[in-house]
């Protein structure tokens, strides 16, 4: 599915300062056209339904009681609507909040951190990559997942050179071989040989998808290794 | 309107007792007075059959029966007075044995005492047994039957047994009323003692037993002038027939006690200790009496060595029951020494932990806002001369606040670790876990993955993994840490266990694991640091797990 050039797209967040200000930050931005702002979930839903828009920003806590409605939300948003992209904007740096959200699939779905608003263009990159399916987890989160694995010394991870952990880490934040290519200023070739040679090390089956690589990786990467204490 | 009525029959009550006792000093002549005797003793009986007929068709189950048994019981006994009443008022017969009468008297035992015993079976809990309730119902039930078994023999049972008596038939009917007013005052006398019975039926059974025993008074005076052939009874000695019929009425009267008036359960009625002895002491008065008089009985002389044996044995055993309670309360003030000691350092815990926030809020957070203030400001100042200054501050003030956006996840985190609430214990502690710098595996059988235990269970399992895990991480060079979360028999297994150094016997009651034991103790949990044989240490709690209401467990799914 070719990426949209402009995106319109629905923000729902309980804090009213925080869905208006994320929203002049986008409108300036000049790629994206906000369609509404919302303050619960069930606004939300209804909104979609009217609007149908290219894809919705959720805060993961909403009423009624603020815990993780936004969650709920998004996956209700997927299974309805499989055309709409979902972010979920946490405050939680948990990679469980993250699991829960993309235990029913990963595509079209992203787990950022709210400060990610601040970084407008990582912001919209996420909003293009669920408007076309695939799916984005925020770095902090592969950070702690791969650092749980490279702690400890028999992990496979420990066979992979720093240029494929590098490259394993982008994966499991959901960008495609170009993004990963130009992030790393190597060239997109390179980079699949690399794809290649960490599913590899990894024991990992080829994907044929994005997301599904995606998946592999998280389900990979949520495993903790096996340690040899008894 | 209780206290009223209360007044109102301890009034009646006494009004009687008055008019009895001056009816016995025969102010109007003899005559008179026995007319006023048989009167009173007649509406006495009749008063007490009307209210038990009448306020048993207010009940259903126990409490109607054994009201209507006693009603019916008085029914009989009434009867037999009116017989009684024919032959004293216009036979002109003084002490009249065998008699038609004797029939009527003689069938209240046999409604009573059925009654005595649905009474007690009227309870709406069991009643819970204390230690050595079978030693002490042994004991107790020899003091009380034996003692009054001395005192019947002695006042009537005794003089009958050894009477002369014209014929068998008066014999047997003069004996048959000490034989059943015994049975009928031991079951009372039991039943109260042994707490056979509901409390809110306290009041019934204890008025029920003290009309008995009127009845037995004046039934042994009775018998024993039947036994030495006297002509006839004087109306004072009948006092217990009028009162004993009063009371019996006041005890189908009385309502159970409401549970709120009841008093508390644990409180303990001391009378109840001292009662059994009562006929002890009653023997003894008798024994001082005899002694005084210079008549001791051959059967007191071979029954009191028995009952001094029983007393003793009862005494030896308060003994033993004083030691332990002794034992006990000592232990219960260590317990509680204890519970204060570990309260004061939750509390002062808790203190220190606001105290921590608070001064990281004063001087982290708020100071990070104060600087990134300046910043704005400062950017502000060069906005219109040098643009490119601007943006380079806007960058830093940009960062400042993911910084301190970062200072305050881990300050709510430290607080309460939202994913504790949102994902449940196993999930919290995974990514406590993950965090750690060295490895940490995390086990969980089965039953425990995915399970929701009750706030306060799954917060202390947490914080005790979490302390436990930060002092590894401090103080026992460990390379490796092994967490296990188990579920056996309702008790959640915590435990923390490292390859480190292993804990200096020293530290093994110091501050740091002395919270966590406090921590685990508010949950009526255990805790225990073992050292382990290949080195390292672990720590280990059982705590007691309650499963979550299904709101909880709705979000954990």
């Amino acid at each position: 599915m070719p990426a949209r050039e402009h995106l319109r797209i629905l923000i729902a967040d309980d804090h009213y300062l925080v869905r208006e200000g994320t929203r002049r930050l986008l409108e300036d931005s000049g790629h994206v056209t906000v369609l509404a702002t919302l303050g619960t979930p069930d606004e939300l839903l209804t909104a979609v339904e009217h609007e149908q828009p290219d894809a919705v920003i959720v805060d993961i806590r909403m009423p009624p009681s603020h815990h993780t409605e936004g969650i709920t939300a998004a996956q209700t948003i997927r299974s309805r609507y499989p055309d709409i992209g979902v972010v979920v904007l946490s405050q939680h740096a948990n990679e469980h909040y993250a699991f829960a959200l993309f235990q029913h699939g990963t595509s079209g779905l992203a787990y950022l951190l709210k400060e990610r608003i601040g970084d407008l263009d990582e912001l919209i990159r996420a909003l293009r990559g669920v408007t076309a399916g695939r799916s984005v987890i925020d770095p902090r989160i592969v950070e702690v997942l791969l650092h749980a694995h490279t702690r400890t010394t028999d992990s496979p991870l420990a066979q992979l050179t720093p240029r494929e952990l590098d490259v394993l880490r982008l994966m499991a934040e959901g960008k495609n071989n170009h993004a990963i290519a130009r992030t790393l200023t190597l060239s997109a070739s390179t980079i699949e040989k690399h794809v290649n040679s960490t599913f590899a090390k990894l024991g990992l089956a080829e994907q044929p998808g994005l997301h599904h690589r995606v998946t592999a990786v998280l389900t990979y990467l949520r495993h903790d290794p096996p340690t040899n204490d008894q | 309107v209780a206290v009223r009525r209360n007044s109102a029959t301890i009034g009646l009550a006494a009004v009687v007792a008055v008019l009895v006792v001056v009816n016995g000093f025969e102010p109007f002549g003899q005559r008179a007075a026995s007319w006023v005797d048989n009167l009173l003793q007649l509406s006495a009986g009749v008063t007490a059959a009307v209210c038990g007929f009448a306020v048993a068709r207010r009940y259903n189950g126990p409490q109607r029966w054994w009201r209507l048994l006693t009603a019916v019981g008085m029914t009989c006994w009434s009867g037999g007075q009116v017989m009684w009443s024919w032959y004293q008022l216009f036979d002109n017969r003084g002490l009249p044995s065998p008699s038609l009468a004797d029939v009527g008297y003689l069938l209240l035992p046999v409604f009573v005492l059925p009654a005595l015993l649905v009474l007690a079976t009227a309870r709406a809990e069991p009643s819970p047994r204390t230690a050595h309730f079978g030693t002490a119902v042994v004991l107790d039930g020899l003091v009380v039957t034996g003692s009054l078994f001395i005192l019947a023999w002695e006042v009537a049972l005794g003089r009958v047994v050894h009477a002369h008596l014209p014929d068998a038939l008066t014999w047997a009917v003069a004996i048959a009323y000490p034989i059943t007013d015994l049975i009928m005052v031991t079951v009372a006398v039991l039943l109260v003692v042994f707490d056979r019975f509901d409390r809110r039926n306290q009041a019934n059974l204890l008025l029920l037993a003290l009309g008995v025993v009127a009845l037995a008074c004046s039934d042994s005076i009775f018998v024993y002038l039947v036994s030495i052939g006297a002509e006839s009874m004087k109306p004072l000695a009948d006092a217990g027939f009028v009162l004993g019929p009063l009371l019996i009425g006041y005890a189908l009267l009385a309502m159970p006690a409401e549970r709120s008036k009841a008093r508390h359960p644990d409180s303990v009625d001391w009378w109840k200790f001292v009662l059994p002895y009562l006929p002890v002491m009653a023997v003894g008065g008798l024994f001082t009496v005899q002694l005084l008089s210079g008549g001791i009985s051959t059967t007191m002389k071979s029954v009191l060595p028995l009952t001094i044996a029983v007393v003793v044995l009862a005494a030896a055993y308060s003994v033993r029951v004083s030691v332990e309670l002794t034992a006990r309360l000592t232990q219960t003030q260590h317990q509680a020494g204890e519970l204060a000691a570990s309260r004061t350092r939750i509390v002062q815990a808790q203190v220190t932990e606001r105290r921590r926030i608070e001064h990281h809020l004063h001087d982290g957070i708020q100071q990070d806002l104060v600087a990134l203030l300046a910043k704005l400001r400062l950017a502000r100042n060069t906005l219109s001369s040098n643009a490119d200054r601007t943006g380079a501050v806007l960058t830093e003030a940009q960062d400042d606040v993911y910084r301190v956006i970062d200072e305050l996840r881990e300050l709510a985190h430290g607080i309460h670790p939202a994913e504790l609430t949102d994902q449940g214990l196993v999930a919290a502690v995974r990514s406590r876990a993950r965090r750690a710098p060295i490895s940490v595996a995390v086990h969980t059988e089965a039953p425990v993955d995915g399970r929701r235990f009750t706030a306060d269970i799954e917060e202390s399992a947490f914080y005790l993994i979490s302390e436990a895990l930060t002092n590894v991480l401090k103080h026992a060079r460990a390379t490796q840490v092994s967490i296990r979360l188990s579920l056996a028999d309702g008790t959640l297994i915590v435990e923390v266990a490292d390859d480190g150094i292993g804990i200096p016997l020293a530290c093994r009651e110091g501050s740091g694991l002395t919270g966590l034991r406090d921590r685990v103790a508010a949950t009526s949990g255990t805790f225990e640091v073992i050292n382990n044989a290949k080195g390292g240490t672990t720590v280990r709690a059982q705590l007691p797990a309650q499963e979550a209401t299904s709101d909880a467990s709705a979000r954990a799914s």
